[in-house]
This record gives C-alpha cells, structure tokens and sequence, in this order.
C-alpha cells in the first residue's frame, strides 16, 4: 500500500470518529440532569422548624424552664427575628431571617463531650472545639450533603444549638455563639 | 485518492460506533420529574414532650409498582435540627449522582425497599440500605420498630422483635415521634397505613399504647391523616379526621 494511500485512510478514520464522537457528546448532554428531590426521606413539613409549632417569644419565656440567651450578631439580631418555634416541652427555636436557626432547650445529654468526640470521629462534617470556653461540636456545612453546618454546645443544664443554612459558613456561626448573652 | 479518502473516513465512522454500541450501557437515573420538594402526611402521640426514645408498629408494605417516584412509609423521630427514620421507600433510591447519600448509584426498586436514614444535629443526611423486602411479604403488615431503649444517642432499629437489624449514632437520645407518609410526585401512590402505634419514654423500656393520636403535618393536597382509632391510623385520600 502506497504512503500516500495510507495517510488517506488514517486521517479518513480519525475525521470519522471525531464526528461520531463529537455526535454522542452532543445527543449525550441533552437529557436533564436529575436530582434528588430537596429534603427527601425527611419527617418534617418544609419551612417548618423542629417539625414544631409557631410560638411568641412571650410564651416560650413562660413555659421554658431556663434563662434564654440571644444573638447579637448582623446574621442573627432581634430585629431579624422571623419566628419562635416550640420544638417541645422542654426546648424551642428562635428563627431569624438570615437561616439561621438557634435551639435551646433542657440537656439531656450525661456527657456531651463525650457524644462530641463520638460524632467528629463517625463523621467528616463534625469537629471538636472550644466556644465561649466550653467544649462544643462544629459542623463544617460544605464537608456533607444535607449538613445545615453549626456549634452545638452546652451551658449549664441548657443545650445551645446554633444552626445555619447550609450555606453560612462555621466561622459566621461560631461568632453567632460568642455573641450569646442574656441581654434580648 | 478521494475515494480512498472518503471510504476510509466512513470504515472510521462505523469503527468507532461499533465501538460506543458495545460500551457498557450508562446506570439509569431518576427523572427529572421526580425532583419535587415532598410532601408529607405526619402524625404523632399527644403532647409534643420531647421525652420520646421509641416507636413500633404493624406497618403496611405495598406490593410491586412501577410508577412511582419515591413513595415512602416511615417510623420517625425528630429533636431539633435532627431525626432518625426508618422506612421502606418504592420508587428511586438517591444516591451520590443525583446529588442523594444512599449509595454511589441511583437505584429503582419496584417492591418497597429498606432504608435507615439520619441526621445528626447540624449535620449530614446519611443512609443504609437494607434490602428489598422479600416477595412473601409483599402487599402485608410487618412489625418495624426504632428505639434508643438506654439512651445512648444510639437508635436501633427492627424487623419483629430482637435482634436489631442496624442502628444509627446521632447525638440526641429522645425527641418526638412520628408516621411519615411521604411522596415526591403528585402521581405517586400516597398510601400508608401504621397499626398497633406504641411509644417509649424515656428512661423507662415499657412501651405503651398510642392514647392521643394527633395530626403533626400536612402539605400533600390529595392524601390525608385518617385517624382508625387512637392507635390506629393511615394515609388515604378521603377527608381527614385526625383533630388534636
């Protein structure tokens, strides 16, 4: 076969499989991209926190039986306090417009610590830490999917909880935690 | 020259589709259609205590279907920012390509299918699968259990009575209960049907009837908590009459 006819049939082949492939890539890309639904296999309404009850600030101060503590912080103040949630008989969330959500409620935990360094060994998203000087657990909301990304911790007989969106980053939350005070 | 040229350029083409049609054919995935937020139908026992650490009951498991997006039957419970859920669910089961955490591949089962899934406090959705339920038990009651019977913050959960099939490590050891019917298409079958409801409470093993049903949540505009009695209770698509 001549050098001539060969080179033919090499670059005859290779034109060929780049119009087929190019082809597959093209038909290939046009079907949708699928997605697991938002929140799936999850026992609570959407929008609705702690599959909880709406509350007024004014009745979780009556029924709980501990002093709550409040954020002062850009991402979570009293005036961007959305909704109060009754979680249950003995805990409740403060929801503010940001996404971020603070839970307080009665520890039932005998060694949170313990559970603290349980949860970072088990899973990637958890870490142990120390905000306001108490060992506390930090989730790092872009290390798992569904992660709402946090600083759970506890101060006397109450378990603090501040949650974010998923999208908040851990050191925003973590600031939210030190600006906790008895002052509303 | 040409002609050699071109007859080439077309042994290349048929080259390369033989090629793509001997591949291994792509994993099939979940519809589009099927990425709807859900909708639930929940219901729980009385008063919202917070001191609940398990629930069992007579569950009804479907039989074979195909049309279905993700249909699913649930003993749940929630604290905060967290739940522990244990279900069977007909239809697709998400995993890391559609964005889920049940397996690295998307899967259908027509028969309903056993997961574990859970979320600890600000963290992660995570999930195992325990199989498809046997053909026998297709389109019957089964007794499903899940509970933190020595408040652990380790959930386990059964088929009957002990052993457990699995357990799930959270970081709460009570919250509240739940029935979950859940769907994610509007053409999904929304049925669920959850008999001989029993709870536990915490720091005591004993279960105990259902005395208070209540509805906890309803966003599904055709299926509907349907109180049978006090511990008794399903899905259907008639007007409710769960009342708190």
């Amino acid at each position: 076969m001549s050098k001539l006819r060969l080179r033919g049939i090499v670059s005859g082949t290779v034109f060929g499989g780049i119009v087929v492939l190019g082809a597959v890539a093209i038909l290939g890309n046009k079907t949708d991209v699928p997605r697991a639904p938002a929140g799936v296999y999850d026992p609570r309404i959407p929008g609705v926190v702690c599959g909880g009850t709406p509350w007024t600030l004014q009745e979780a101060t009556r029924a709980m039986p501990f002093n709550f503590l409040y954020p002062h912080h850009a991402f979570a103040d009293a005036p961007e306090l959305k909704q109060v949630w009754r979680c249950s008989d003995i805990d409740f969330a403060l929801e503010y417009s940001s996404g971020v959500v603070i839970y307080q409620g009665v520890n039932t935990l005998p060694d949170p610590e313990a559970v603290w360094r349980r949860m970072a060994e088990l899973y990637p998203e958890f870490s142990v830490g120390t905000v306001r000087g108490i060992s506390a657990k930090l989730s790092d909301p872009s290390k798992a999917v569904g992660a709402s990304g946090g600083v759970d911790f506890v101060e006397g007989n109450v378990r603090i909880t501040v949650a974010g969106d998923g999208k908040i980053p851990l050191s925003a939350l973590v600031e939210i935690a030190e600006s906790l005070s008895a002052k509303a | 020259m040409k002609r050699a040229a071109i007859s080439s350029g077309l042994l290349g083409v048929l080259f390369v589709l033989s090629l793509v049609a001997l591949a291994p054919p792509a994993a099939a995935a979940p519809p589009v259609t099927c990425n709807v937020t859900r909708r639930n139908v929940l219901a729980t026992q009385g008063t919202q205590s917070g001191n609940h650490q398990g629930l069992r009951s007579t569950v009804w498991h479907a039989g074979s279907s195909s049309s279905n997006c993700a249909r699913v039957s649930a003993l749940s419970v929630v604290n905060g920012n967290g739940f522990v859920e244990w279900l069977w669910v007909q239809g697709w089961i998400f995993g890391e390509d559609a964005d889920g955490v049940c397996g690295t591949t998307s899967q259908y089962s027509s028969k309903p299918y056993r997961l574990a899934f859970w979320v600890p406090t600000t963290g992660g959705s995570h999930c195992r699968k325990e199989g498809a339920i046997p053909d026998s038990d297709l389109s019957s009651f089964i007794n499903l259990r899940l509970q933190d019977g020595n408040q652990d913050t380790v959930w386990s959960y059964y088929i009957g009575d002990p052993p457990s099939v699995g357990s799930m490590e959270v970081d709460f050891n009570r919250g509240n209960v739940r029935t979950n019917g859940e769907r994610h298409n509007l053409n999904d079958f929304g049925f669920a049907h959850f008999k001989a409801l029993q709870w536990m409470v915490s720091g005591n093993t004993t279960w105990f009837d259902f005395t208070d049903l209540d509805p906890a949540g309803d966003n599904d505009p055709d299926w509907n908590c349907i109180m049978v009695s006090q511990k008794n209770q399903k899905v259907d698509n008639i007007a409710t009459s769960c009342v708190n």
